[in-house]
């Protein structure tokens, strides 16, 4: 089940590699940290992972596993999917791609971002985005976070509608009780509320399409390789 | 046999743009015929009635019978349910007419499919893509742009493709449709968002389709075509529903958008052809009995039924695959005489729509909700507003439909309505539909002024065989204004944009 991964990875003995063998798996172990992850590993860590005739090995695995982040625990019968986790993240280092961050090494500075120094519940606060609200025509909440939480979503229609707008789907002109739902309803509130539960709905269909858009754009970006060749081309007649 | 005065006793008004053919016009009707026509379209179709009467072989003439009767040997099939529906722009075809639509019951036993029903253009359709140019835009670079179109996209009979494609493409092509040209490239992800079925027949099969048929359409992939294919550059004449239109991204009179009519090529006509041979050995064995032996057919659950589905599902992929290819080559064009991207110039697919096919639908039949297959032979689909199967763009506005005029007539966009729901099983008119006999149409007109007169109306035009554009001509054709606007009144569509031609190519 590692074949393919390991040639991708250039790792020599791939071919005759076998997780049941405890030497051809610590073996590879270190050769994945030294040739491909170096971490900054603790001193302990270190030496204890090279050191392939130690009886503890297997805890020093175990703890090395869990310093770099790995989602498995090593249990008896889950070695593979430890190491399948660990070549993926090896590949995902090999393979030159700018939008993924390597996870590996998991344990980060967090960064002081422009959010980090914001006092909720200053009334500073408060006051800059109750005036935001109130020109983006959003109806004023005691709660700033709650305040905060649509003006967010407002933004983020506005920003949507403006997305649609250049692909021409915009809701122009189109008033709510021009909705046709194709059934009928005589209580005008519930008549209202239906169109905008059917609005939100399509919203949310149109997210969806537009994630599954992206993913397909995501794939052409590796398979895709249009070519035409104008000499095979001949017109009728 | 009955003359005319008795004909007509079958046949009543019953709506200011819908007749209804009655049971026993022909013999074994399941169902009521029904057809829409306006004052004008009406003369045409009684006209034909009249002619055919007092003629042998049951009122066929040059081989086909009038539209009417077809309509109604078509009502005649095991299986049918609803009414057989004719269309404004039918005209007489090989067992039903071009613009005939009919609905069989796919729980029934009894029910068939027929490649006739078809056509055997199999998923021949129209595509619309849009621009951000505008008709000032275009005018100084007219005839080159025209010539670069002609120069990127082969055209006419024995016509050879230019994107390079081996056997196991092909393969891939039948079983993929639209998702093979998006692995390669060739499409956009948008594109498949805004085309019928999302360019994909599910059931293709490609191993149902003969070798022969496989070796017809390698070439063409990617090619237009002849007869009454094109591609054509147009502009935007008139908008009559504002908020639709600019859902489909079309705010402006004078807005450039090019519409792709073409189909499966040699390769959906073999799939045609060699179903109708295995067809007419399952009638002689299940014992099926037809008004017309053009109407061949099989039981749908039937073996030769399943094989002929799998491979019009292959051939109808062919076609998406052909008509995006064309998009490309489209795209290639406008980039390069704008020295421009596609993506700036906002080349879109607006939506693409097929006019030969068969599909299983859901609909509700007396109350009931019922899986049927329904036959679109010339007839388009015409969803309504929220219908699942249309794009989430225009859950409000409908499914955009697309007709296509002739060489140097108006093309149209329509939306889908409620009522063609209810009326029509979804489906409106697909064109202009001929007048004309292609024969009669060689007789009678000239190429010669035919090209004098576009070149009159301002219309830049490339021709692979200038001696077929009479074929074509406009006066061969019923006026797609007269039919676009019966669909309109009846109910069964919605005029949203008007079109006009400035730049044609043809095979």
């Amino acid at each position: 089940m590692f074949a393919r991964k390991l040639r991708a990875l250039g790792y020599e003995k791939g071919g005759i590699f076998n997780i049941d063998d405890r030497d051809s798996l610590r073996h590879l172990v270190i050769w994945l940290e030294d040739r491909i992850f170096c971490t900054a590993l603790p001193k302990h860590l270190q030496q204890g992972l090279r050191n392939q005739k130690n009886p503890q090995w297997r805890n020093v695995f175990s703890e090395y596993l869990n310093y770099c982040g790995c989602p498995f625990p090593l249990h008896e019968d889950a070695s593979a999917c430890c190491l399948d986790w660990l070549l993926r993240e090896a590949i995902r280092l090999c393979v030159p791609d700018d939008r993924k961050q390597p996870m590996i090494p998991p344990k980060r500075e967090k960064t002081a971002g422009p959010f980090e120094n914001i006092d909720w519940g200053s009334r500073e606060f408060y006051h800059g985005i109750s005036k935001m609200a109130a020109m983006l025509n959003v109806p004023t909440h005691p709660d700033a976070a709650y305040l905060l939480t649509a003006v967010a979503q407002v933004l983020k229609a506005r920003r949507a509608v403006g997305m649609i707008d250049e692909n021409g789907a915009e809701l122009d002109g189109l008033r709510l009780e021009e909705v046709t739902l194709g059934f009928d309803q005589q209580d005008k509130k519930l008549w209202d509320a239906c169109r905008i539960l059917r609005l939100l709905h399509i919203q949310q269909l149109r997210g969806l399409q537009t994630q599954i858009d992206a993913a397909l754009v995501a794939v052409q970006i590796i398979t895709a390789d249009p070519l035409t060749d104008s000499a095979l081309g001949r017109t009728g007649f | 046999m009955r003359s005319y005065e008795e004909e007509l006793k079958f046949i009543e008004k019953i709506s200011p743009s819908c007749w209804r053919i009655k049971k026993g016009f022909v013999p074994n009707m399941n169902v009521e015929g029904v057809f829409y026509v306006n004052q004008h379209l009406e003369t045409l179709m009684f006209e034909e009635l009249r002619n055919s009467v007092g003629h042998g072989d049951g009122g066929s003439i040059g081989g086909f019978l009038p539209g009417v009767k077809q309509i109604a040997n078509v009502a005649a099939l095991p299986g049918i349910v609803g009414r057989s529906v004719g269309l404004p722009d039918i005209h007489s075809g090989y067992g039903f007419a071009i613009g005939n639509m009919a609905a069989f019951d796919a729980a029934d036993p009894l029910a068939i499919v027929s490649p006739g029903g078809v056509g055997f253009d199999i998923n021949c359709g129209v595509r619309l893509l849009r621009t951000n140019l505008e008709e000032k835009d275009l005018l100084p670079v007219k005839e080159q742009l025209t010539q670069m179109l002609f120069d990127h996209i082969p055209v006419g009979v024995g016509s050879k493709g230019v994107i390079p494609m081996n056997a196991k493409d092909l393969e891939e092509a039948l079983e993929m449709g639209m998702d093979w040209s998006l692995r390669e490239g060739y499409a956009w992800a948008e594109d498949k968002e805004h085309c019928e079925e999302y360019g994909r027949m599910l059931q293709a099969d490609p191993s149902k389709v003969s070798m022969r048929a496989k070796k017809r359409g390698l070439p063409q992939l990617g090619t237009l075509g002849a007869g009454n294919h094109y591609a054509e550059i147009q502009v935007v004449e008139e908008i009559y529903d504002r908020h639709s239109a600019k859902v489909m991204g079309i705010d402006r009179t004078g807005q450039v958008l090019v519409m792709i009519h073409s189909g499966s090529r040699g390769l959906g006509h073999q799939v045609a052809t060699d179903a109708l041979v295995e067809m007419e050995r399952a009638m002689k064995r299940d014992k099926i009995e037809v008004n017309d032996r053009q109407l061949a057919c099989a039981r749908i659950h039937s073996q030769e039924g399943q094989d002929y589905l799998k491979a019009m599902s292959a051939a109808a992929n062919f076609a998406w695959v052909n008509r995006s290819s064309m998009t490309f080559l489209t795209r290639q064009a406008f980039a390069k005489m704008f020295q421009s991207t596609p993506d700036d110039l906002d080349l879109h697919v607006i939506y693409d729509v097929s006019h030969n096919i068969a599909k299983f639908e859901e609909h509700i039949v007396d109350g009931r909700q019922r899986t049927l297959l329904v036959h679109r032979k010339g007839a388009t689909r015409a969803f309504p507003p929220h219908h699942p199967l249309i794009p989430v763009d225009y859950q409000l506005t409908g499914q955009p439909v697309l007709i296509g005029g002739t060489m140097g007539t108006c093309s149209y966009v329509l939306t889908g309505t409620e009522q063609g729901m209810l009326e029509t099983f979804g489906s409106t008119c697909h064109g202009a539909g001929r007048a004309l006999s292609r024969a009669k149409s060689r007789r009678n007109l000239d190429y010669t002024d035919v090209l004098a007169q576009l070149a009159r109306q301002g219309i830049s035009i490339r021709v692979a065989s200038p001696k077929l554009v009479m074929e074509e001509a406009p006066d061969s054709y019923k006026n797609v204004t007269d039919v676009v606007d019966t669909c309109h009144a009846a109910g069964i569509s919605k005029k949203c944009v008007k079109l006009r031609p400035v730049a044609v190519i043809k095979g």
